[in-house]
């Protein structure tokens, strides 16, 4: 592929006239400070870690052509595996009229609401950065996209590689107590990671209303989990698969010990296929923001559901998050604005089967400033209206000079009930993190 | 936001009389129709500028004269039938750099905008009934940069006043939009060039909030003045802001494709 991607750009630069370029880089330092004792012994209280994020941006032809080079590294002092580094983008563009074509490394977001990112499919999340699911990894593809008079746009990808999600290690908070292996994932297709995998958007626009249709066809990004490593006891004469509940058990409880098998170490991952349609939309008007994004999705598991009898071979579900926004503007005789947010979330796969997300309320509320250093904080929180598990966040953030900017970051789990098991598993991962940016 | 302020000093596209207007043929009027009709002149004048790009510096200053600034390039295109687009790309501070706004304005009505958020790769489309906030934290709300369409306010023609040395009409204009911070605005505008040199904003306390000033006008094209710097003071807060322009550029044939939210991700 990298060949290829050579040969596109150089023919390309043949007719290179006047040149644009930038370089930026934003160095990141950050404190993060977990307030709870750790479930398991290994996992640090404390991380401090480092990231550098340098882009290269160079365009000819008046932007018909262009190159992006964004790497992203972080090291951190507590655990290995969150020390990483991935290209973000690394792609050339080219606009010719109506079309817009995109070859390389790429990220690119689809959806309307705030907390969840429900239909937001094409990147792989960067789960080692933030639980928030707004960092992702560079996704490799071809982009077409045909913009019609109107705005409209129709955009055809084309992913001939699939990024496996990375997971926390033994000393990193916010992960199972059996760690994940991900050095080792089972795929339902027998092309693996290079499975071909396609997705077609229209977006557009009428009036007050944003909206967008979706169709993605290929390898599921959030991957279930069954069994990885398995000590076997002594006395037990084969390996069996581990019983019914197990791996569920072993997403919330060390030390699992079924005397059938043995001692399961790590977990190992499985990426399904599935084909997914969605719709999102926004409706602006006045004030008021009304957000909704809605997939149906149909997945096929079958050899994860051969290895472990809590994954379904063939899964067809439906799920959605739709709520709004309202704002305040010049509040207090000041030029603070503060923005109130609701949003519904249902998953009908229901409780411990998919994101969680399954009959939870997020409310929250944006307070900004406007003033010279842009201070703005967004507090919400998260109830699951079954079983009253709680989240809660802040973040507020403020610059501090033309090239510097200070985030504070506070997420608390609480009254999580074991059944709501992706937050079990985290329930005592509750932190406080400082962030500083300095872009050079 | 079309920066219209500075893209056409004072008032927007509109049907326009056939024929310039005589200042002898102000006489036979009434006061609000002078002063609609002086907008309207304004606005004929400037018509037909199809597309345009600068760079924009602004300093802000607060009481104590500690600055802060700001650095934007500007793109806008002429829409004869409704409000101009506009873009906005934003270059400095530089934990917003790469933020992009784009801004169909009308004449009537709340204006569409979509900002860009470069973290995320997102456009979002955001409420733009907040017309009175602050922009960048300047003393410029939303609305002074806004697209200047002619029939945003109501007009009266107040009275003659030389103004540094200028032979001026000064107007009154008074916000149709409910969601406007202001009561009314009292322009200056010279009567050999309908260019604005002054403008008072009035809240809707009616307390006079901001004075702004038009400096260092230049004529691009023949035809279309643009004020280099422009300097907006609160007497209510005591800050300031100075607003400046450079490499003005006209008609470089922007179309409507460079204006949509696919054009809005690729700006740089």
């Amino acid at each position: 592929m990298r060949s290829l991607f050579f040969l596109v750009t150089l023919g390309s630069s043949c007719a290179l006239a006047e040149f644009y370029q930038t370089l930026e880089t934003d160095l990141q330092f950050e404190l993060r400070g977990y307030t709870q004792d750790a479930a398991q012994d290994q996992q640090k209280d404390f991380q401090a870690s480092m990231a550098l994020s340098p882009e290269w941006y160079i365009e000819w032809g008046g932007g018909d052509n262009s190159l992006t080079a964004t790497a992203f590294g972080r090291v951190d002092s507590a655990d290995d595996e969150r020390s990483h580094a991935d290209f973000r983008e690394l792609h050339w563009q080219g606009v010719r009229g109506p079309w817009e074509v995109r070859f390389g490394i790429s990220r690119v977001f689809w959806g309307r609401t705030e907390l969840l990112h429900l239909v937001d499919t094409i990147n792989q999340d960067d789960a080692l950065e933030n639980i928030d699911g707004e960092d992702k990894l560079g996704q490799p593809m071809l982009r077409l996209n045909y913009v019609a008079e109107n705005g409209g746009s129709t955009r055809l990808f084309i992913l001939p590689y699939f990024r496996e999600r990375q997971f926390a290690g033994e000393e990193g908070r916010l992960r199972p107590p059996v760690v994940v292996d991900d050095s080792n994932p089972l795929y339902e297709s027998g092309a693996g990671q290079q499975h071909v995998d396609w997705a077609l958007r229209y977006q557009g626009w009428l009036g007050g209303l944003d909206y967008g249709v979706a169709w993605f066809s290929g390898t599921q990004r959030d991957p279930k989990f069954i069994a990885g490593d398995i000590v076997i006891n002594p006395g037990s004469t084969a390996l069996a698969p581990p019983a019914a509940g197990v791996i569920q058990l072993a997403a919330m409880n060390s030390n699992l010990l079924t005397p059938a098998s043995g001692e399961l170490l790590s977990l190992r991952p499985f990426y399904g296929q599935m084909d997914q349609f969605s719709i999102d939309a926004q409706y602006t008007g006045g004030s008021w923001l009304w957000k909704l994004e809605a997939l149906w999705r149909d997945e096929f598991n079958r050899r994860g559901a051969a290895t472990s009898p809590e994954i379904r071979s063939r899964e067809r579900y439906t799920a959605a998050t739709a709520g709004l926004e309202y704002s305040f503007y010049g509040v207090f005789d000041s030029a603070s604005d503060i923005g109130v947010l609701v949003e519904y979330l249902w998953d009908e796969r229901g409780l411990n089967r998919g994101s969680g997300f399954q009959d939870d309320v997020f409310i929250g509320a944006r307070w900004a400033a406007n003033d010279a250093w842009d201070s703005a904080l967004l507090a919400g929180a998260v109830f699951d209206l079954e079983v009253e598990s709680q989240f809660y966040s802040i973040e507020y953030s403020r610059r501090l000079s033309g090239s510097s900017k200070l985030s504070l970051e506070a997420r608390v789990f609480h009254n999580i009930a074991p059944a709501d098991s992706n937050f079990f598993a985290v329930r005592f991962d509750d932190y406080l993190q400082l962030e500083y940016n300095w872009y050079f | 936001m079309n920066l219209l302020l500075v893209k056409r000093a004072t008032v927007a596209t509109l049907f326009v009389l056939a024929a310039p207007l005589s200042v002898a043929q102000y006489d036979t009027m009434s006061a609000p129709e002078k002063g609609l009709a002086i907008a309207q002149e304004a606005d004929r004048r400037d018509e037909g500028w199809q597309d345009s790009s600068a760079t924009m510096a602004m300093v802000l200053r607060n009481r104590q004269g500690q600055e802060s600034s700001r650095e934007m390039r500007s793109k806008s295109l002429e829409v004869s039938d409704d409000g101009d687009k506009g873009l906005i790309i934003f270059d400095e501070p530089r934990d917003v750099r790469g933020t992009a706004l784009l801004t169909f304005s009308h004449k009537t009505g709340d204006d569409d905008q979509w900002l860009y958020l470069p973290a995320l790769k997102r456009v979002k489309r955001i409420a733009s009934s907040n017309k009175s906030g602050p922009f960048m934290g300047s003393e410029f709300a939303y609305e002074d940069i806004s697209s200047q369409e002619v029939e945003k306010y109501t007009y009266t023609y107040l009275r003659d006043e030389k103004l540094n040395g200028l032979d001026c009409f000064v107007i009154e204009r008074d916000p149709v939009d409910e969601d406007s911070g202001y009561s009314r605005q009292v322009v200056w505008l010279d009567k050999a060039e309908y260019r604005v040199h002054k403008v008072e904003y009035f809240d809707r306390k009616q307390s006079h909030l901001k004075t702004l000033t038009f400096h260092d006008y230049k004529q691009y094209l023949d035809k279309h003045w643009r004020a280099a710097r422009l300097e907006m003071i609160n007497h209510q807060t005591l800050k300031s802001t100075t607003l400046s322009f450079q490499d003005y550029s006209f008609a470089d044939g922007l179309n409507e494709r460079d204006f949509n939210q696919s054009g809005l991700a690729r700006m740089r």
